[in-house]
C-alpha cells in the first residue's frame, strides 16, 4: 500500500472538557475516508483542527511527508487542504466564476482582473468535474446542489490534495446526490484524497474505501468498509454506552389518553401527507437524518411555512395556522432550530427578549405593566435557574445554556398547550441540557403535548414517550418507547426507507 | 469588581455609560459651556435659549418619527421634502377653507400618506428603505415646486400662525410646547407600549422578531407611516413659523434628523433607540448651529465644524460601545 497522503496522531483538545483524546486519522492518496461519529464524538473538531480552525493542545499533523501545523483556515487551504462546508459559502450575488477565483482572481499585466481567463479557467474547471454550468451565471439563480458543485470546483481551482466533505448531501436531491457522487468517483480517479463526514451510513456504504469511527472523542475503529454491515457501523459508533449523561429514562406518570395535538394530511413543501397526533401529556420524540423534513414541519406547524393543505387541531378543535400569530393563538410554540438567529434578538436584554412574545397580556388599555413583567421575568430567571446578573443584562452575553432557557421561558410565558423543539439541547453544556430535559417534563406533565426534534438519541430515549421517525419528509415509523431497547435501534430506523 | 446583587442589572460602570448614552449629555454640557466662555452672556440669554428651542423644534418631532424608524433598521430620506410639500398644502387649505383643522390634518395626513406609501414599497416590493426614500425625496420635492410653480404661499390667518408657529404661552415659545407634546408621546409609544417592544424587535433580529409571531412588515409601515406624519406635522409648524408656505423648507433637515437620531445613542443597525436620546441630539445640533452664527462664523465654516462635530461625538460613543460590548 501507498503512503498515507495525511496522518494526524495523538491529537488532543480540550474546551473545559476534552473534546478529543488522543484521536489519530490517517488518509491515503486517492482514497474516500468516512468519517463517522454520532454528536459530540469530536469528528469536527478534528476536522477544524485540520483546517487550522482550531490549534491542538496536542499531537502532530503529517501532510504530505512534512510536519504543519495550520494557523488559519488560508494556511490550510494554501498547503492543500480544503473544505466543502456544510452551510455553503458562495457569494449569491457574485457570478460562477467570481466565486471561484474569489480572492485569487487573475489580472492581467495592468493588474485588472482578468475576466476572460477566469471564464475561461472556470469553465475548464467545470468541464472537469462534467458540471454543465455557464461560468457567467449568477450563483443566486442556481439550486443548492449545483452551489456545491460550484464549491467543490473553487477548492479544485488551486492544487489540493484532501478534500474534506461535510454532510455534503444534507440538502440535496437524490439525483443530485448521484451527480455528486460520479465528481468523487472522478476525483478518486485523479488521486485527491478525500473525508467524507455523514450520518448517512447508506451512502457512506455506497461511496467509502475505508471508515474511521470517533466516539466521545477517541478512535473506535478505522478499517476498510468491505465487509462491514450498517449494524457494525452503527455498533461501534455507539458502543455500549455507559456514559452517565445525566439523562436516563423516567418513568412518566401521566396516563395520556386525549389528544392535545392532531396533525392530519398535513402537506409540507410537496412532500407526501403526514398524519401523527400527540395526547395530553405526552413528548413525542421527531427522529430523522439532516434534511429528512424534521424542521420543515416544525416550521409549518407553526405557522412560518405554513403547510399547503391538511388538518391541525389543538385540544379537539381545529386551528387555521397561516402565520406565526395563529400558531400562538391556537397556543403552539417553537423553540427553533437557531436559538441565536430565529430565537433571539441578541442585542436586547434577558427581560426584553421574554416579554415579546405576552406583551400584549402584560398590558393595561395601553401602556405595558412593567412591574409585572419584571415579576414575571424573574420568575422564570429563578425557576429555570438562568444564570445572569439580572433581567437587564443582554443576551449575547449569556452562555449557550442559559440563552436557551430564556428563549424556553419566552415561549412558556405565553402558557402553550403544544410545545415544539428542535434541537432545544444543541451546543449546550450537560448540566444545563439536564435542567432543559427536566423542563419539558415539567411542562408536559400539565398536561400540555411536547414535539421534540434531536439528532442526539440519548436524549430522546430519556425524555420521549413515542417516537416519529422521518424520512425525505414521509413518516415511517411510530416507534413506542418501549420498542426500542437501545440508540443503535433508533439509528437504524432513520437510515431505511419504508 | 465588588459583587453585584442580582436583579439590579446595573452591571459595570462601563455599560452604564453606554446604556444611558451619557456621551450625548456630555457633548452637550461640554459644547453649552464653551460657546457660554466664548460668545459671553449673550450665548445664555434667555432670548437665545427660548430662540433655540423655536429653531430646533422641528428637528426635534422629526427626531422622535426617525428614531423609530432606525430603531426598525429602516431609514427615511423623504422627510425633508414632506415637510415643504406639507407646508404648502396647508396654507393653501387654510388660506382656501379658512379652517385651521382642515390645513393641520392636509398636512400631516399628506405626511403620512407618504410614509405609508414608503412602507408598502419597502415591504411589499422589497426595495431597501433608502432607495426607496431617496426616490419619494425627490418626487415629493419635485411636487412641491410643481403645485404653486415655485411661489410662495403667504398665510394670513393670523390665529394659526400664533399657534403653529411664532406664539409664545406664558412667555414660552408654542412650538417648545409642540416639541415636548410629541417628545412624550413618543416616549410612551417606544418605552411603555408594546408598539415600542415591538419596533425593537424587528430592528435588532427581524427573524427572531417574525419566529414571535411579529408581523414585521405591518410594524415597518407603520414607522413610516408614523415618521412621514410627524414630518408633515413639521411642515404645518414651518408653514406657521415662517407664517407660509414655501418650496424650499427642510432642504437637508433629513440629515440633520438623522444625525440628531444617532448622537442620541440610536443605533443606524438599528434594535435601540431613546427618545430623550433623541431630543438631547437635537438640541446639540441646534446649539452648535446657534452658537456658531452666534460667533460669527461664515456659512462655510459652519458648515465644516457642524460635520466634525457630528463625527467627533458618535466616534466617541461608538468606541465606548465596543468597550463594554
Amino acid at each position: 500500500m501507498s503512503e498515507p497522503i495525511l496522518t494526524m496522531t495523538g491529537i488532543c483538545k480540550t474546551f473545559g472538557v476534552p473534546v478529543l483524546k488522543d484521536a489519530h486519522f490517517e488518509l491515503l492518496p486517492g482514497e474516500v475516508h468516512a468519517l463517522v461519529g454520532g454528536n459530540g464524538a469530536g469528528k469536527s473538531t478534528l476536522m477544524k483542527i485540520l483546517t487550522g480552525v482550531y490549534r491542538p493542545d496536542a499531537g502532530r499533523i503529517v501532510l504530505g511527508g512534512n510536519d504543519v501545523s495550520f494557523h488559519s483556515y488560508e494556511e490550510a487551504s494554501a498547503g492543500g487542504v480544503r473544505m466543502i462546508f456544510q452551510e455553503l459559502s458562495n457569494i449569491p450575488t457574485m457570478t460562477v466564476a467570481e466565486n471561484i477565483f474569489l480572492n485569487s482572481e487573475p489580472k492581467t499585466r495592468h493588474g485588472l482582473i482578468d475576466k476572460e481567463r477566469m471564464n475561461r479557467d472556470a469553465k475548464a474547471l467545470l468541464d472537469d468535474l462534467e458540471v454543465d454550468i455557464d461560468p457567467r451565471t449568477r450563483i443566486s439563480t442556481l439550486g443548492v446542489g449545483y452551489c456545491q458543485m460550484v464549491e467543490i470546483a473553487k477548492a479544485l481551482s488551486r492544487e489540493a490534495s484532501v478534500l474534506i466533505l461535510d454532510e455534503p448531501t444534507a440538502s440535496l436531491s437524490d439525483p443530485e446526490v448521484a451527480v455528486l457522487f460520479s465528481i468523487i468517483e472522478r476525483l478518486k480517479k485523479r488521486g485527491v484524497s478525500m473525508v467524507y463526514i455523514s450520518h448517512r451510513m447508506n451512502e457512506i456504504m455506497t461511496i467509502a474505501d475505508r471508515i474511521t469511527i470517533l466516539r466521545d472523542g477517541a478512535n473506535v475503529v478505522t478499517r476498510p468498509l468491505a465487509g462491514m454491515t450498517l449494524n457494525d457501523i452503527i455498533s461501534n459508533m455507539l458502543g455500549f454506552t455507559s456514559q452517565s449523561h445525566g439523562l436516563e429514562w423516567k418513568p412518566r406518570n401521566t396516563v395520556a389518553v386525549e389528544p392535545m395535538l392532531e396533525v392530519r394530511d398535513l402537506v409540507v413543501g410537496g412532500a407526501e401527507p403526514i398524519s401523527f397526533t400527540i395526547k395530553k401529556g405526552e413528548i413525542v420524540g421527531l427522529a430523522g437524518l439532516l434534511g429528512s423534513g424534521r424542521s420543515e414541519l416544525a416550521e409549518a406547524l407553526f405557522g412560518i411555512a405554513p403547510a399547503s393543505s391538511g388538518k391541525i387541531l389543538v385540544d379537539e378543535k381545529e386551528v387555521r395556522i397561516r402565520n406565526v400569530a395563529n400558531a400562538i393563538e391556537a397556543g403552539i410554540a417553537l423553540v427553533p432550530e437557531d436559538r441565536r438567529r430565529q430565537g433571539l434578538v441578541l442585542g436586547h436584554s434577558v427581560r426584553e427578549n421574554i416579554i415579546t412574545p405576552v406583551l400584549k397580556d402584560l398590558s393595561g388599555r395601553f401602556l405595558i405593566r412593567h412591574r409585572d413583567a419584571d415579576s414575571l421575568v424573574d420568575r422564570f430567571i429563578r425557576e429555570f435557574n438562568v444564570k445572569t446578573d439580572g433581567r437587564d443584562k443582554v443576551v449575547s452575553l449569556l452562555s449557550g445554556g442559559n440563552q436557551q432557557k430564556v428563549v424556553i421561558s419566552k415561549w412558556l410565558s405565553i402558557q402553550p398547550k403544544v410545545l415544539v423543539l428542535d434541537e432545544p439541547t444543541a451546543g449546550i453544556d450537560i448540566n444545563a441540557k439536564a435542567e432543559i430535559v427536566e423542563i419539558i417534563r415539567t411542562f408536559a406533565d400539565e398536561g400540555n403535548a411536547v414535539l421534540m426534534i434531536s439528532s442526539e438519541f440519548m436524549e430522546m430515549l430519556a425524555v420521549c414517550d413515542r417516537i416519529l421517525v422521518i424520512y425525505n419528509g414521509r413518516l415511517t415509523g411510530d416507534i413506542p418507547r418501549d420498542a426500542i431497547s437501545s440508540e443503535e435501534e433508533l439509528q437504524h430506523a432513520i437510515q431505511v426507507t419504508r | 469588581m465588588p459583587s453585584k446583587s442580582p436583579g439590579n442589572g446595573l452591571g459595570k460602570p462601563a455599560s452604564f455609560f453606554a446604556r444611558h448614552n451619557v456621551i450625548v449629555y456630555l457633548a452637550f454640557v461640554l459644547t453649552v459651556i464653551l460657546f457660554s466662555i466664548v460668545l459671553g452672556p449673550k450665548f445664555l440669554s434667555l432670548n437665545n435659549v427660548l430662540n433655540i428651542t423655536r429653531q430646533t423644534a422641528m428637528i426635534s418631532i422629526m427626531a422622535v418619527g426617525m428614531t423609530f424608524v432606525i430603531g426598525a433598521a429602516q431609514i427615511d430620506l423623504s422627510i425633508g421634502s414632506i415637510t415643504a410639500f406639507a407646508a404648502l398644502l396647508a396654507a393653501m387649505l387654510i388660506n382656501a377653507t379658512g379652517s385651521i383643522a382642515i390645513g393641520l390634518v392636509g398636512g400631516v395626513g399628506f405626511g403620512a400618506v407618504v410614509g405609508a406609501v414608503n412602507g408598502y414599497l419597502i415591504t411589499w416590493a422589497g426595495i431597501p428603505a433608502f432607495l426607496v426614500t431617496l426616490g419619494t425625496m425627490s418626487i415629493v420635492r419635485g411636487g412641491a415646486m410643481w403645485i404653486t410653480n415655485m411661489a410662495a404661499v403667504p398665510i394670513q390667518n393670523k390665529t394659526f400662525n400664533f399657534y403653529f408657529g411664532t406664539g409664545d404661552l406664558f412667555r414660552i415659545p408654542i412650538l417648545l410646547y409642540w416639541t415636548v407634546l410629541f417628545a412624550v408621546l413618543g416616549y410612551f409609544l417606544l418605552n411603555h407600549l408594546p408598539f415600542g417592544r415591538k419596533v425593537l424587535a424587528t430592528g435588532g433580529n427581524v427573524t427572531a422578531a417574525r419566529f414571535t409571531g411579529i408581523n414585521t412588515d405591518a410594524i415597518k409601515v407603520k414607522v413610516m407611516l408614523m415618521c412621514g406624519a410627524l414630518a408633515g406635522m413639521a411642515g404645518v409648524l414651518y408653514a406657521g413659523r415662517m407664517q407660509a408656505g414655501r418650496y424650499t423648507y427642510g432642504t437637508g433637515d433629513e440629515m440633520s434628523v438623522i444625525a440628531a437620531v444617532i448622537l442620541g445613542g440610536t443605533s443606524m443597525a438599528g434594535g435601540n433607540g431613546t427618545i430623550v436620546g433623541s431630543i438631547m441630539g437635537s438640541l446639540l445640533m441646534g446649539v452648535i448651529n446657534n452658537g456658531l452664527v452666534l460667533g460669527g462664523l461664515s456659512v462655510a465654516q459652519q458648515s465644516i465644524v457642524r460635520g466634525a462635530i457630528i463625527i467627533i461625538a458618535t466616534a466617541i460613543g461608538s468606541r465606548s460601545n465596543q468597550r463594554t460590548n
